[in-house]
């Protein structure tokens, strides 16, 4: 018998039905529906991010004891940015709190899109506030180079930090026994000794892919060998010799002692080097950091270490914080000032700390019993020396045309030295052009 | 012999080139990131469901994907009525200069016009409208886009059809529409299903629209929420994978509802 091929009203209909059924069933397994309004609306736009679990985890559940109705709405990281400077600049007023990666305050800050929180009641001259990380928060910036048109601007404070976050060392505890390697030099030759033990593959893990990856990854070896990247003009000065030392040992020393295809590697590859149990030793940021004793994702939970990181004439790393903005179109405006007064009160800082994150205020660095055991190295990072990213719009830019010199160096395994002399050239030519000099 | 063998071995390569991604995505969903990242098993060696229940318990890919299935059903289900009265018109009617030749191809090129283009406009449009982050948003915008595909492809098959049908209709009493309606459309429904089913995959996979106009789980789609997995430093794989099985089912339901039309639709056309 022939099967008929018309549509029949029946056929649609039985289509509808099912399709109707099939999101029914899906939708009801154990969705949570969002709970209506039952307090103060404050609506926060991240982006995906470990580093934000303890606050979604713990601290959300208290702020909604304290009455905040609390709505989290979490995007991929690389597009958040446009998103939320696209909201801010049209007013569309689809967020009460962005939570920004710190070199975006610049461009927030520029454009006067942010909230003036100082004016709304929050103390930016706490003492208790980690100094490097409030100041990351005003814009202009109160010190160092100010781009044009902003020269003689009064310091406002537009964002607070949130969550900190910075780079520290992880190790492996086998294979550095005597805790954590101090210098350079000590990375490479007790991590040969660890791949020589059959302990470990690769001394040391890093990010090589073009731009921000690449920058993230050699900026702490960077500044370790002491180097600047602007001076009070912002005239690049990141290819001196210290910079270029920096460089030849980054693309040359480091690349040697890492995984063969490392100048392809993100995030994912050398998380999965270092909690695979391959390499020996790698400078990141929390996000892996805090996955080092669960078992469920790393295999090799309890033999990895957390320590400063290896310095060649200073020990600083990088810094780079969720900073708290409320744009000006923010429909709970109100709410979300009081809500930041609340979150960066040294009670609630504390109950972060004992979550798990790194806190912003000095004080829940000391608590009893801190939530994991990278807090307190975070602070003697902090104390030994973190800087953050340059306060400029065009960071981006900078480090997209930097990458791509070491990235480019990274393949050939020299001529670190030369990558930067080029990238500095581009990056005074476009800084020329977007009119800084 | 040999030549079945080949049939065998081209069979079989074709098949793994097909069927391969679709288990490695069904497996990667049942594997934990460690085993993912770390391990990069063939298969799972230690099952689990946890990354489909923490879909619907964390990550609020219900209401995903009810907003996908909604803002879809909608947009096709209006872009094909108004779509097939457009190419019903277009293929019947004849217009001064030959304009209804060209107006199919005009409205074409509405549909290739690269996306990008039109975002800023559209997310504009939408934000004095107040339809940001709403289903009526994207409806509006997909059935837009929906439109002019629907009307392109609908007028060929309804220039397959002999007009002497609906003129015999139309001599018993019938009005104009009514033999569209009664005649006219029922013999183009393996078209209306074929355009129906390349409608809606391009409606239930868009993802840059969905990014620019939504911003809450109140209207965001599955490629939408599948991209809040995507963190600055780490990215959670086993959710992914698990989100891509989810959002592929819809579809596939569909697929296997409309089959039997889509394959006369493909051929209708093809030979006089």
């Amino acid at each position: 018998m022939m099967h008929s091929s018309r549509l029949t009203r029946r056929s649609v209909i039985k289509g509808a039905l099912g399709l109707a059924l099939a999101t029914t069933a899906l939708t009801t397994l154990g969705l949570p529906m969002p709970a209506k309004a039952a307090g103060k609306k404050v609506i926060i736009g991240a982006f995906a991010d470990g580093g934000l679990t303890p606050f979604k985890e713990k601290i959300i559940p208290l702020a909604k004891e304290q009455g905040f109705d609390i709505q989290f709405l979490e995007d991929e990281y690389g597009v958040t940015l446009e998103k939320w400077f696209a909201d801010a600049q049209s007013g569309a007023g689809q967020y009460d709190l962005y939570l920004l990666d710190d070199p975006w305050v610049p461009q927030f800050g520029a454009a006067n899109v942010l909230e003036d929180l100082g004016a709304g009641g929050i103390d930016g001259s706490d003492k208790d506030w980690i100094g490097p990380m409030i100041d990351m928060g005003y814009w202009p910036p109160q010190k160092g180079p100010r781009v044009k048109g902003f020269e003689n601007a009064k310091p406002t404070l537009i964002c607070v930090p949130f969550v900190g976050d910075l780079q520290t060392l992880t190790y492996r505890n086998d294979v550095f026994t005597g805790g954590a390697p101090k210098t350079w030099d000590e990375v490479i030759a007790k991590g040969k000794e660890g791949v020589a033990a059959g302990k470990i593959k690769y001394p040391v893990v890093f990010r090589g892919v073009s731009g921000n990856p690449i920058v993230t990854s050699w900026y702490p070896v960077f500044l370790s060998f002491g180097g600047s990247f602007f001076d009070d003009k912002w005239n690049p000065i990141f290819n001196s010799a210290e910079g270029k030392a920096s460089a030849d040992f980054f693309v040359g020393t480091m690349k040697q002692n890492a995984p063969s295809g490392v100048v392809e590697f993100d995030s994912d590859q050398e998380g999965a080097a270092i909690l695979g149990g391959d390499a020996g030793a790698i400078i990141q940021y929390s996000g892996n950091a805090l996955k080092a004793d669960d078992p469920a994702q790393t295999k090799v939970a309890g033999k990895l270490d957390f320590g400063v990181v290896p310095k060649q004439e200073k020990a600083i790393a990088q810094m780079g914080i969720f900073i708290a903005g409320v744009p000006k179109s923010a429909p709970n405006k109100a709410n979300s000032i009081e809500f930041l007064k609340w979150y960066v009160s040294a009670e609630t800082q504390a109950k972060l700390s004992e979550a798990g994150s790194i806190p912003v205020k000095r004080s829940a660095f000391g608590i009893a019993k801190p939530g994991n055991r990278l807090i307190p190295v975070a602070l003697q990072q902090l104390d030994a020396g973190a800087l953050p990213r340059p306060r400029t719009p065009d960071w981006a830019k900078v480090e997209e045309l930097l990458g791509i010199e070491l990235n480019k160096a990274l393949q050939a395994g020299s001529g670190g030295g030369a990558a930067l002399d080029t990238a500095a050239k581009q990056v005074k030519d476009y800084l020329t052009t977007a009119g800084y000099y | 012999m040999s030549t079945r063998l080949a049939r065998i071995l081209t069979t079989i390569f074709v098949l793994a080139v097909v069927l391969l991604p679709i288990y490695w995505l069904v497996s990667t969903s049942l594997k934990s990131n460690r085993e993912i990242t770390q391990e990069g098993t063939l298969y799972p060696h230690v099952p689990t469901l946890d990354n489909y229940v923490r879909l619907f318990t964390e990550k609020q890919f219900g209401s995903y994907l009810t907003n996908s299935v909604v803002v879809t059903f909608f947009s096709v289900a209006i872009a094909l009525v108004f779509g097939a009265m457009g190419a019903y018109a277009i293929a019947r009617f004849r217009l001064p200069f030959a304009a209804e030749r060209k107006i199919g191809l005009f409205l074409l090129t509405l549909r290739i016009i690269p996306p990008v283009v039109i975002l800023i406009p559209v997310y504009l449009l939408m934000l004095s409208l107040g339809l940001l982050d709403s289903w009526l948003g994207l409806i509006a915008t997909y059935t837009a886009f929906n439109i002019t595909f629907c009307v392109w492809m609908m007028e060929s098959f309804f220039r397959e059809i002999p007009v002497d049908l609906e003129e015999a209709a139309m001599v018993d009493g019938d009005s104009r529409f009514g033999a569209f309606r009664r005649i006219t459309l029922p013999l183009a429904a393996p078209g209306l299903a074929a355009t129906a089913i390349f409608a809606v995959l391009v409606t239930f996979n868009e993802f840059l629209f969905a990014l620019a106009l939504t911003a809450t789980p109140r209207a965001m789609t599955m490629p939408r929420g599948t991209a809040t997995l995507i963190g600055r430093i780490d990215t959670d794989w086993a959710s992914m994978a698990a989100a891509g099985v989810i959002g592929a089912l819809p579809i596939v339901f569909f697929a296997l509802l409309v089959q039997r039309h889509l394959v006369r639709g493909l051929t209708m056309g093809a030979v006089k």
